[in-house]
């Protein structure tokens, strides 16, 4: 199926407007933003006939669309829960307890890192650094980041997630 | 050009070549797994790390550039030292067991360990395992092996412009993988199989049947395509193992067609013709050589005394060796008779006085020199898979190409132009080109050309009038579907005035391995160039020779053919395998030898003429072709055919041997076309019932061989028998994709519908070379389509 009748009117034209930010004869250079865009209008996760639509629409080959796709871990091309939280692990977060928030989430959400929970609601996430060392440990969720993690916080957190 | 130093040995190095390309043109060792030549720099694999005088680290050969007074040094301890830690880097997930990898003994990595690694490494911890994929019949997978040099991955991006395969995931994840698993579709795809330093990519028909050091090598000259690609043969004691490219700069590169290299497979066949064969009331009996030869030349005889002159009619495979086909030639004089043909595909030689011989205007190698290409009728990468590289190389090197076509079909480049429209209308097409040029460049002779007068030129044909005349290079290719048209003759003429209003080159495809070099026998002796439809309608062969041709897939009207077949009292076949339609008409025959079993001479499309030598003796009591002939004629007491050796057939053949014809002259041309003859042959409507039909030999049904490979057969560039239509047609008829329906031509058959979009309304493309196309008439034609 072509990109136009995957996605919406609005994203279309976001995506668009993404591509004229590049020279017209390296389109392809869009391909993380409309990723970004076409993953977030369909549930948080890429379909293999997503990635070949967005593939096709930006002149790339397939394969080299979905390179793309499983190398940044922002992308997902498997089901993923209702919400996705990435928690980082990376040394600042680590040597501040990171560890402690991960098992947190786990026992909260009731899933293993990486994985999602049995009844669809969580996704939990290992990322590495994303340049919030500063206010270590840290997760992000729908696009924000949380900082200075403690259990607390996190549950919090998770009670805004219904 | 500057001075360098490596290893304490001055060079002379071009300015800003990297320091690997110069050590590799001086004969210096250093190690490396991701550079190749043809491919671009990747520099990640380390593997050529060398030391630079004043530069505090080692760095990679194939990434650093020479600058005047360089000093390198490729094997001081410091270089060794990191060569080494590289290596050991790779074998902690590379598994050291090479005695079970297909690989071992011609492996980049196991050659780079003994040269350049440790005896042992303090890991101890477990390697890494990568799953593997099934990518086609043709490229086994073994990932665990794989070193990620990603050559597989730019050979695709770079040389093949189809990129299948690709790195997935990240770090110590990364994984070489397809999209969706699917398998391979290039027709070059069997390259990457050289490319892998290691046995991560090995050939899949070939794995685990011999080692590297029990094989000979012969080398030989591929025999599926105009190209002539050169190649090595490997075998073990007398078997054919496999095949492999050898490297040729002016034809193959380092590549080879996947054709080409797995045709072999089809030598060992269980269709295998193993004896001669005679037919007795209807059936079968293996016999010897002796009363099989007398047999066939007591009827040929025969006939010739009861029927006389061309009653005898002798149809041959383009593949054919100059040798064979002169033998062949010769045993048909003998015989009374000038009907000879190779011309089994092709139907329309209204032009063979002009143009006696296939012309083809530039060099392989110059054909990515061009900066204007103009294609008509041509599905390229099908066709001659090398030629679609070269001129991808072109594109890639600035060069325009326009393309008229029956349909949008997939070139491996991005084309500057692409205009879809049905091959009946290819004529006018070329006509319009002319009329745009003829306003610059008068000429009344063309320009009263009733198909010039007719003429409406349109923006794109103004387009590539003008580029075809102020690019220097430029350069007309006639295609496949150009070559076997109905009007084939009428667009070599109509193409050659292009080239020649607007000093462009032209070029054409042929048929087979050898369609450049069986032109000159005929010219050499006198016999006239026809085509096998003229042939068979114009006359009752009583008699019929057949020369590794199987009519019912190989000929351009299969219906036309069986009742040919039918009524001939006797038909000889020289055949290398039992094909279920000789068997029904054949009275005859004789096995003969094939690839790799049979010395001889074939010309590429360049002109050159190119030798191979026999290397496996010939299947069972198969013996090569050229000698059957020979001793046909010693059988019916003619003169000459005392050869002993292909050579000596060759010297006699270059006794008389034509230099290449000249291209006719604008006048000639315009002369030519005048002529009442170089009419469109069907220029009528089809009507609303019917649907015109275009046929190809797709890539892997072109000739005995390749057919009876089963790796080729099951590949991802096959194609199924099967009839192809757009939307509109499809709608027309109310037929949905994967419905079956009953084709009408002449005969009768049930094919599968596929959608082809980019085909015109009521044009259908349906292959030849099938057993289930084999009842149809003409390649080109009105069918009649019914659903069932």
């Amino acid at each position: 199926m072509k990109l136009k009748q995957l996605v919406s009117p609005e994203t279309l034209s976001q995506i668009d407007h993404w591509i004229t930010k590049y020279p017209t004869t390296q389109k392809q250079s869009a391909v993380l933003p409309v990723m970004m865009l076409v993953q977030d209008e369909h549930h948080g996760w890429l379909t293999n006939e997503l990635i070949e639509a967005v593939a096709d629409y930006l002149g790339m080959s397939h394969i080299a669309a979905y390179e793309v796709v499983s190398f940044y871990t922002m992308f997902e091309s498997q089901p993923i829960g209702k919400h996705k939280i990435s928690v980082c692990t990376n040394i600042s977060c680590q040597l501040n307890g990171a560890e402690k928030i991960v098992d947190h989430l786990e026992k909260r959400c009731g899933t293993k890192l990486g994985e999602t929970s049995a009844d669809g609601k969580f996704t939990l996430r290992e990322v590495e650094c994303m340049g919030a060392c500063i206010r270590a440990p840290m997760l992000e969720y729908n696009k924000q980041y949380y900082e200075s993690l403690t259990p607390e916080k996190v549950d919090e957190l998770l009670e805004t997630m219904k | 050009m500057i001075e360098i130093e490596i290893d304490g040995k001055p060079l002379q190095a071009p300015q800003g070549a990297m320091i690997i390309e110069v050590a590799d043109a001086n004969n210096i060792r250093i190690p490396r797994f991701c550079y190749h030549k043809k491919l671009s720099v990747a520099a990640n694999c380390r593997m050529c790390l060398v030391e630079v005088e004043k530069m505090p680290k080692t760095v990679p050969a194939c990434a650093t550039p020479v600058t005047p007074g360089m000093k390198i040094f490729t094997e001081s301890q410091k270089a060794r030292d990191s060569q080494r830690a590289v290596m050991e880097f790779l074998l902690i997930n590379h598994p050291l067991d090479c005695p079970i990898c297909d690989q071992g003994g011609e492996c980049e990595l196991q050659d780079n360990a003994l040269s350049y690694g440790n005896d042992n490494s303090p890991y101890r911890e477990t390697k890494r395992v990568v799953k593997d994929e099934d990518i086609g019949s043709l490229v086994a997978t073994e990932l665990t092996r794989c070193i990620q040099c990603t050559r597989c991955v730019r050979f695709g991006q770079e040389i093949a412009g189809l990129r299948e395969l690709g790195m997935v995931q990240r770090g110590e994840h990364s994984e070489i993988r397809t999209f969706m698993k699917q398998a391979l579709k290039s027709e070059v795809s069997a390259n990457v199989i050289d490319l892998c330093p290691v046995g991560a990519l090995t050939s899949k028909p070939f794995r685990f049947t011999a080692r590297a050091w029990e094989l000979n090598q012969h080398p030989g000259i591929a025999a599926h395509d105009a190209f002539g690609s050169h190649i090595y043969l490997h075998t073990r004691r007398d078997e054919l193992m496999r095949v492999i490219p050898k490297d040729n700069e002016n034809i193959n590169e380092c590549w080879l067609s996947d054709r080409d290299r797995f045709s072999y497979l089809g030598v060992n066949s269980a269709e295998r013709l193993l004896s001669p064969m005679i037919k007795r009331n209807g059936q079968w009996h293996a016999t010897d050589w002796e009363t099989a030869l007398l047999f066939a030349s007591k009827s040929l005889n025969q006939v010739k005394q009861k029927y006389g002159n061309n009653a005898i009619l002798g149809l041959s495979s383009p593949n054919t060796t100059l040798e064979e086909y002169y033998l062949f030639a010769k045993l048909m004089q003998v015989l009374d008779s000038q009907d000879l043909t190779y011309h089994v595909r092709d139907t329309d030689l209204r032009d063979a006085a002009l143009l006696p011989e296939p012309h083809f205007g530039i060099s392989i190698a110059d054909i990515e020199e061009q900066k204007a290409i103009f294609v008509l009728g041509s599905l390229l990468a099908a066709e001659l898979p090398l030629m679609s590289l070269r001129m991808r190389k072109a594109i890639l090197g600035g060069a325009c190409i326009d393309v008229i076509n029956p349909f949008n079909y997939d070139f491996n480049f991005s084309l500057t132009s692409e205009t879809v429209c049905t091959p009946q209308q290819f004529a006018q097409e070329l006509a319009s080109i002319i009329k745009v040029l003829l306003k610059d460049t008068p000429n009344q002779a063309l320009a009263d050309l009733a198909i010039v007068k007719n003429a409406q030129p349109k923006a794109y044909h103004e387009a590539i009038a003008n580029r075809l005349k102020q690019e220097e290079k430029s350069f007309i290719y006639l295609g496949a579907l150009a070559y076997h048209a109905q009007d084939a003759a009428l667009l070599r003429m109509l193409a050659l005035a292009i080239a020649n209003l607007t000093n462009s080159q032209f070029g054409m495809y042929t048929d087979g391995a050898n369609s450049f070099g069986l032109a000159k026998i005929h010219r050499a002796l006198s016999i006239p160039v026809q085509a096998s439809t003229t042939l068979a309608a114009n006359s009752n062969h009583k008699a019929i020779m057949l020369h590794q041709l199987e009519p019912s897939l190989d000929c351009a009207n299969p219906y036309q053919m069986d009742k040919l077949l039918d009524q001939a009292e006797m038909v000889i076949a020289l055949t290398s395998f039992k094909e279920p339609n000789l068997l029904q008409h054949a009275d005859v025959l004789f096995p003969i030898s094939t690839l790799g079993e049979t010395s001889g001479t074939l010309v590429n499309l360049e002109n050159k003429v190119q030798n191979f030598a026999g290397c496996i003796p010939p299947k069972g009591e198969a013996r090569p072709a050229w000698k059957v002939f020979r001793v046909l004629g010693n059988l019916l007491n003619a003169e000459g055919f005392d050869e002993n050796s292909t050579h000596e057939v060759l010297n006699k053949v270059f006794e008389n041997f034509p230099d290449d014809a000249t291209l006719p002259s604008l006048a000639e041309i315009a002369q030519q076309l005048a002529d009442a003859k170089f009419q469109p042959v069907d220029n009528s409507n089809t009507a609303h019932d019917e649907c015109y039909r275009l046929t190809t030999w797709p890539i892997y049904r072109v000739d005995n061989l390749v057919r009876r490979s089963d790796a080729l057969q099951t590949s991802g560039a096959a194609k199924p028998a099967a009839v192809w239509m757009n939307e509109a047609t499809m709608k027309k008829f109310q037929l949905q994709e994967g419905d079956k329906v009953s084709i009408q031509q002449s005969g009768n058959t049930q094919l599968n519908v596929y959608l082809e979009a980019g085909l015109p309304d009521q044009v259908v493309w349906v292959p030849a070379g099938f057993n289930e196309t084999s009842s149809l008439g003409e390649n080109f034609g009105k069918i009649v389509i019914n659903k069932i």
